[in-house]
């Protein structure tokens, strides 16, 4: 189970509201790539992992993306705060606004809401942890797209700070998918069936 | 009104006072009845035996949690919430000692890291 710790894992503190920044910052809550989907992923994913290295690694980079989850929700809100009717009109924000307000709604930067079809669970660790390896880079790309069009440097420190956790979680995925072969190649082949 | 006022509790709706938590929740109640697994050895109960405390006073610390948020003035609840907190804490260090890492920041000086350790079932392994 989990306790909650009343802190952002980093801070977020943004001066300017930016109704059209935070929409395209909500991909990474509840878009295809985003946190949401990558904490559920990894969540679901280790309960079938062969051993107790790869069902650790994977509840804790699980834990650390509810984290992030957090600092994005944290960012859309603090991105709309203060805002009034003529900035949500010329910020593109109002089709996000007419459903939602100001609320933190899981969807994608298009307004299409969350959808497991985003993620995938296979139940075969060779599978899951190469689906893991793609999303981290795919994450990657987002944080990279999203720093291409803001020029807020108080939202693009926390992007800088998410975009390089994605690249630390490859680095581990990396390390655990080899982990997995060489036992797969281990004088037992059925290994991943324990 | 449907919703108890802040004042009173809920579990005891003739009574404006939070007495009855106590009576509802036992910091020496019996663990939930069990199986009995002849194979499993004195250790392994006793592991067990534990967890189930930690398990169900856990609960009642949540469940407390919660009144509380909605009836932050009531000192009966906010009493017994305090008393068990500390209960569960002393549970959990004496199960980290014996068994092994709840939380990762648990796992001792000893290498390999005891939090990824074969020997340390996942929850839903055990």
């Amino acid at each position: 189970m989990w306790d909650y710790e009343r802190k952002l894992m980093y801070p977020v503190k943004i001066k300017n509201p930016n109704p059209a920044l935070a929409k395209m910052v909500i991909a990474q809550y509840g878009g295809p790539d985003g946190e949401l989907g990558a904490s559920l992923r990894y969540l679901s994913q280790r309960f079938t992992m062969p051993d107790s290295v790869t069902k650790g690694l994977l509840t804790d980079i699980g834990t650390e993306e509810l984290a992030h989850l957090e600092m994005v929700g944290a960012l859309v809100n603090q991105l709309t705060r203060g805002t009034n009717a003529k900035c949500v009109k010329e910020s593109g924000f109002a089709d996000y606004f007419i459903n939602h307000s100001t609320g933190v709604y899981p969807a994608n930067s298009n307004g299409s809401p969350f959808n497991a079809m985003a993620i995938a669970v296979s139940g075969d660790p060779i599978t899951d942890l190469n689906e893991d390896l793609a999303a981290e880079q795919k994450a990657r790309a987002t944080y990279d797209n999203i720093l291409r069009l803001s020029d807020d440097p108080d939202v693009n420190d926390v992007i800088k700070f998410l975009r390089a956790r994605e690249i630390a979680h490859y680095q581990r995925f990396g390390e655990a998918l080899r982990r997995v072969e060489e036992k797969l190649t281990d004088n037992n082949k059925f290994y991943m069936n324990k | 009104m449907f919703y108890p006022k802040a004042d009173c509790c809920p579990f005891n709706t003739d009574e404006p006072t939070c007495t009855p938590i106590e009576e509802s929740v036992s910091v020496n109640a019996q663990p939930m009845a069990r199986k009995e697994n002849m194979e499993s050895s004195p250790d392994v109960n006793s592991q067990k035996e534990l967890l189930e405390k930690i398990q169900e006073i856990g609960f009642a610390v949540v469940d407390l949690n919660l009144f509380l948020d909605t009836h932050p003035d009531c000192t009966q609840a906010l009493e017994l919430y305090t008393k068990l907190s500390s209960t569960l804490k002393s549970l959990k260090a004496d199960y980290v000692a014996k068994y092994g890492p709840l939380c990762a920041t648990d796992s001792d000086k000893n290498s390999p890291f005891a939090w990824v350790d074969d020997g340390h079932k996942w929850p839903w392994d055990i």
